[in-house]
């Protein structure tokens, strides 16, 4: 009996005890890299998102390499291994495809970066600002605080408009008066608002055109570039201001209106 | 041969024995740079940059405003570098700590209170070869009370994140 415990040992158990050092040592020592890892990648200045992911792909290679290790320690031929995960990878695959079909859309996106934490997109029918990009998810936070988790296969697929990409954005105010108006006079005064707002842009210009388009009203289109961050406060102002602006000067709004008009059939 | 004696000559021991020495000389290595990089308590590790920064500061303070401030104009330049380095340190630590930890308004100003020193140092220096020496003393004393006050922030942070974790527990 003693004899078969002590071949036991010699055979197996210190082995078995080197092995279970590395798995714990080599755990703590992936833990300690990964900090090390995301402090160089925050150093970086890379986006959160990014460096959420990286880390992610990171952690589950490194402990797959220890795993490999371990069980090459314990003598168990890796070959095999090797034919086990990718034949469990070739029926994981099939049995998940959508699943893995978000995880490479995902690594696709934050490759491609077509939008970063913090910008505001607009992806098929949902919008809002960027919170994260997950291995398998996008999250929105739309503007009245919902959150909102799109697979990224369906993120991929869609058009995705990101609304912070650039610096500058354009605004366009359509603005309806009456066709009694002098259509001349009514554009410079729209125009001179335009102007007189700080935080619009003085080149591109602001413009303003008018077309006689509609049935009740000639039809006028603002459009004003301002920064990207000040898009609403402008939007606001200048509704505000160019409603006024024809108010105050006695400017007739028109409101949709029919024209009915009688007329006496001859008697036979 | 006693049992212990047999197992111990073993080969198997050997090679047991090899393969601990191994990870654990791997495990040291790595554990010594990220305790060098500061990563493990961060709030502590931030405080103790932001006392090394507030140090440079003060020497650059002793430089700019001593009777001979013009002449160790070079000195504080020298000295600007490791304010630099030191803001750099720090600020790295405490953006770790926010990402893990993104609504914590107290070390988000204390970060912001240690970026500012660079520019405010360099702006210290401009006005120094300006000859512009007037209010130098007191830009200094608002740069070491703005680190004062970060590291009061970060202290008051570690607090209530221990008390955070006691009510965890």
């Amino acid at each position: 009996m003693m004899e078969k415990f002590v071949s036991f040992i010699e055979k197996t158990g210190f082995n078995l005890i080197a092995v279970i050092v590395a798995a714990v040592l080599g755990y703590l020592i992936i833990r300690n890299l990964l900090k090390q890892l995301k402090m160089a990648l925050l150093a970086s200045r890379l986006d959160n998102a990014l460096v959420n992911f990286v880390l992610t792909v990171v952690r589950f290679l490194l402990l797959l390499a220890l795993v490999l290790v371990c069980l090459s320690s314990l003598g168990i031929p890796l070959n095999g291994v090797v034919s086990a995960i990718s034949a469990a990878t070739l029926a994981v695959g099939l049995a998940l495809k959508d699943i893995l079909s978000s995880v490479a859309n995902g690594i696709m996106l934050v490759l491609n970066c077509p939008f970063k934490e913090g910008d505001y997109v607009e992806i098929g029918s949902a919008a809002g600002s960027v919170k994260e990009v997950k291995l398998m998810h996008t999250v929105l936070t739309t503007p009245d605080n919902k959150q909102v988790m799109i697979p990224n296969s369906q993120v991929f697929a869609s058009n995705i408009t990101n609304y912070s990409a650039n610096d500058a954005r354009r605004i366009d105010i359509g603005v309806d008066v009456d066709y009694s108006e002098n259509p001349e006079k009514i554009r410079k005064m729209l125009l001179a608002v335009a102007n007189k707002h700080p935080l619009v842009f003085e080149e591109p210009e602001p413009s303003c055109h008018f077309n006689y388009s509609k049935a009740s009203s000639i039809s006028f289109n603002v459009r004003v570039w301002c920064k990207n961050k000040d898009y609403w406060t402008v939007n606001w102002d200048l509704n505000e201001q160019l409603t006024k602006t024809l108010i105050d000067k006695g400017v007739s709004i028109p409101f949709p209106q029919v024209t009915v008009s009688y007329r006496k059939e001859d008697k036979k | 041969m006693s049992t212990i004696e047999r197992l111990v000559s073993s080969e198997s021991f050997d090679a047991m024995v090899v393969s601990i020495c191994f990870w654990v000389i791997l495990y040291v290595v790595v554990k010594l740079i990220t305790v060098h990089a500061g990563v493990g308590n961060l709030l502590k590790n931030g405080d103790k940059r932001i006392a090394k920064l507030r140090k440079a500061v003060m020497h650059m303070r002793m430089l700019c405003t001593s009777r001979g401030a013009k002449k160790n104009l070079a000195k504080s330049v020298k000295v600007l570098d490791d304010v630099i380095k030191y803001e750099k340190k720090a600020t790295r630590v405490l953006t770790m700590y926010l990402f893990d930890d993104r609504n914590d308004f107290d070390v988000a100003q204390a970060r912001n209170l240690v970026k500012s020193i660079p520019d405010a140092c360099r702006e210290a220096l401009v006005k120094l070869a300006d000859k512009q020496t007037d209010d130098l003393g007191e830009r200094f004393d608002k740069m070491l009370e703005d680190l004062k006050t970060a590291r009061e922030l970060l202290k008051k942070a570690d607090m209530l994140d221990k008390k955070k974790e006691l009510l965890r527990m």
